[in-house]
């Protein structure tokens, strides 16, 4: 390390010296041409990046927790941050510098490098986006569907099931053969722990778990090192894009991103905007988020699909920040902890969650499956508030209020269960056919993972349920193809 | 007359300690002026030692001595710091050599912070203003060896 830093010293001529100490932030003198978000290095190796510059004084942001002494010398490195990007990182976790977090080790072949802090690709390179992107979880992709290379910001109170959501889509992609970036933002080790777990250690998902990369930084780790890691992790994104892969990218979360910016900011006595974060805290999520979409490679549709996370505190999704990514993304999905309380799984809210280009993605099919669930279900709503006055229901409304328990035991999944497209299509076609009118939760629930299991494992079933979504066009063409399965099924 | 003598006050400032005490002498005349009822000739000869009083002695009248002690006052802290980094205990000389030769590169009044670094082995590093430079027999021997 030292002789890198004797190297850089060589390289550029220039030489700086700390004058100030206020971790993770560092002052310094001297380096008369450095730029904003070089790399500098102090004279005991550890690094840090050029964060603020004043007329003599540079601002750094200390990479490390290593402590820096008031006189120690600094030295530019002439390059902005990178980070090692490549397959080898395949089924790892790292952290937002490529080194190795905790016990899992990396290859040491080379790797390439890239830079952190990329500009967006222009809108020539950019493609509308045109192709569903199935998350395995039925609710989301009948009534808030999303496409490939959206972006859609994942909200929610703590523990509503938002990671578990995030996990099953990013498997479901991955099956589908895009690379996963799961970015955790400084959770605890233990979150890290099963976050890993969930997505390398699961018996069926062990195949998939290779084209999946985490970029972890702890709670416990500097505050620079987390603020790093959603752009490490887009760089990473943009390396396989460029390869010409599509990726689905989850920063989990960018409340805890925006905290620790306020924090760093405020240390570095930047002034203060509303609710203490830092005026450009829009800016730099915005800047991070452009960075997905669908793109043009080569000719070729490549999709970065970005799924940020933003928490809520008791349900409240018009604070400052979630509002936000809100106006930078393409929809939100709402985890309702009232509707976790209730025992739905997964808690989504479809009537606080909006989709702006999921829809234009969808089949006919898909998309008259998913108008008719939304409005039996926004029909059922109301009609339960009526009910709650003690008014006597009429046999239309005990209709209506059995149909709405129905469709939501179709849309009823367990936190590993990833439900194809094609099944969930049909599942909502025999609900919709009356054909399991007379069933109880318990048993639709039953019928389901008998679906699911002969779905997975009988060929002749799967061909007759894709042949039958072809032949489709609406929910009425799907029930009058439903009769093949009916001995079995109802 | 004034700006030869504040010349010749300045290039007897050679190193960073030396500004420092000179500058803390001339606090205490600052602050002592008024015990001596304005005798600034008696107060600058037991304050501000008898080299620096001899030069500004030469001053025509006491008018024009005040005026080379706020300018010269006023002018100490803003001048240039060169961090030199050798490998042994320099001569007074040698500093006044390196000094001079600084700051006729930089074009302008340079003073030295020296610092005592025995694995350079031999020569010295200068930092100015951010800018460094490596004269060191320890470079030499790893450019050669490299």
């Amino acid at each position: 390390m030292e002789q890198k830093f004797e190297s850089y010293l060589e390289k550029n001529g220039e030489i700086g010296f700390v004058i100030k100490v206020t971790q993770p932030l560092i002052y310094a003198n001297g380096l008369p041409r450095a730029t904003l978000g070089e790399v500098v290095m102090f004279e005991n190796g550890v690094e840090g990046i050029i964060f603020g510059l004043e007329e003599n004084l540079i601002e750094i942001l200390n990479l490390s927790s290593t402590a820096i002494k008031v006189g120690m010398r600094v030295a530019r490195s002439g390059e902005k941050l990178k980070m090692p990007v490549g397959e080898k990182f395949l089924g790892k976790i790292i952290n937002p510098l490529g080194r190795q977090f905790g016990a899992s080790s990396i290859p040491s072949e080379p790797a390439i490098f890239k830079e952190i802090n990329s500009k967006p690709l222009g809108i020539t390179a950019r493609k509308p986006v045109s192709r569903a992107m199935n998350t395995g979880v039925s609710i989301v992709d009948l009534l808030a569907p999303l496409g490939k290379g959206q972006r859609q910001v994942v909200l929610g109170d703590r523990k509503s099931g938002k990671t578990q959501f995030l996990i099953r889509a990013l498997l479901s992609q991955v099956e589908d053969g895009a690379i996963g970036i799961y970015c955790v933002i400084g959770k605890s080790k233990s979150v890290i722990r099963q976050t890993y777990q969930a997505l390398f250690e699961t018996r069926h998902h062990e195949q998939a778990g290779s084209k999946i990369i985490i970029i972890a930084s702890s709670a416990e780790d500097p505050a620079s090192l987390i603020y790093t890691a959603p752009f490490a992790a887009m760089a990473m994104a943009e390396y396989f894009r460029d390869l010409g892969q599509d990726v689905v990218i989850v920063l989990d979360d960018m409340t805890t991103h925006a905290k620790v910016y306020r924090e760093i900011s405020l240390l570095g006595r930047r002034f203060p905007g509303r609710n203490l974060y830092p005026g450009d805290i829009f800016s730099v999520h915005a800047s991070l988020l452009e960075r997905a979409g669908s793109f043009s490679v080569n000719g070729k549709e490549v999709a970065v699909t970005c799924l940020p996370v933003g928490e809520t505190a008791h349900g409240d999704f018009v604070n400052y920040i979630v509002t936000n990514l809100m106006s930078m993304t393409d929809g939100h999905l709402f985890f309702d902890y009232d509707l976790f309380l209730e025992g739905r799984r997964p808690a989504l809210n479809p009537f606080l969650s909006v989709t702006r280009v999921g829809h234009q993605v969808q089949t006919p099919l898909k998309r008259d499956i998913g108008m008719k669930a939304i409005s039996l279900l926004s029909f059922a709503s109301k009609m339960r508030f009526f009910a709650k006055f003690g008014a006597e229901l009429n046999e239309s409304v005990r209709e209506t209020l059995k149909k709405e328990e129905q469709v939501i035991a179709i849309f009823e999944q367990d936190a590993d269960v990833i439900i194809q497209s094609d099944l969930q299509l049909i599942l909502f076609g025999f609900f919709w056919g009356d054909l399991w009118k007379d069933k109880t939760q318990d048993e639709i629930k039953e019928i389901i993972s008998k679906f699911r299991e002969n779905y997975d494992s009988d060929q002749i079933f799967k061909t007759q349920v894709k042949s039958a979504i072809e032949r489709s066009n609406s929910v009425k063409d799907l029930v009058s193809q439903l009769s093949i399965f009916e001995k079995n099924y109802v | 007359m004034d700006d030869a003598i504040v010349k010749t006050l300045f290039n007897k400032i050679i190193t960073k300690n030396d500004a420092i005490e000179l500058a803390e002498n001339f606090d205490a005349v600052e602050k002592k002026i008024f015990l001596r009822h304005g005798d600034w000739k008696e107060l600058l000869k037991t304050q501000i030692g008898a080299d620096f009083y001899y030069i500004l002695s030469e001053a025509a009248d006491e008018k024009e001595l005040l005026s080379i002690f706020w300018k010269f006052h006023k002018t100490i802290p803003a001048i240039d710091i060169a961090r030199i980094d050798v490998a042994f205990e320099p001569t007074y000389e040698f500093l006044s050599k390196i000094s001079e030769w600084i700051s006729r590169e930089a074009g302008h009044k340079v003073i030295l912070d020296v610092n005592i670094s025995k694995k350079l082995i031999g020569g010295l590093q200068i930092s100015l203003k951010g800018l460094f430079a490596d004269f060191t027999l320890e470079k030499k021997i790893k450019d050669f060896l490299r």
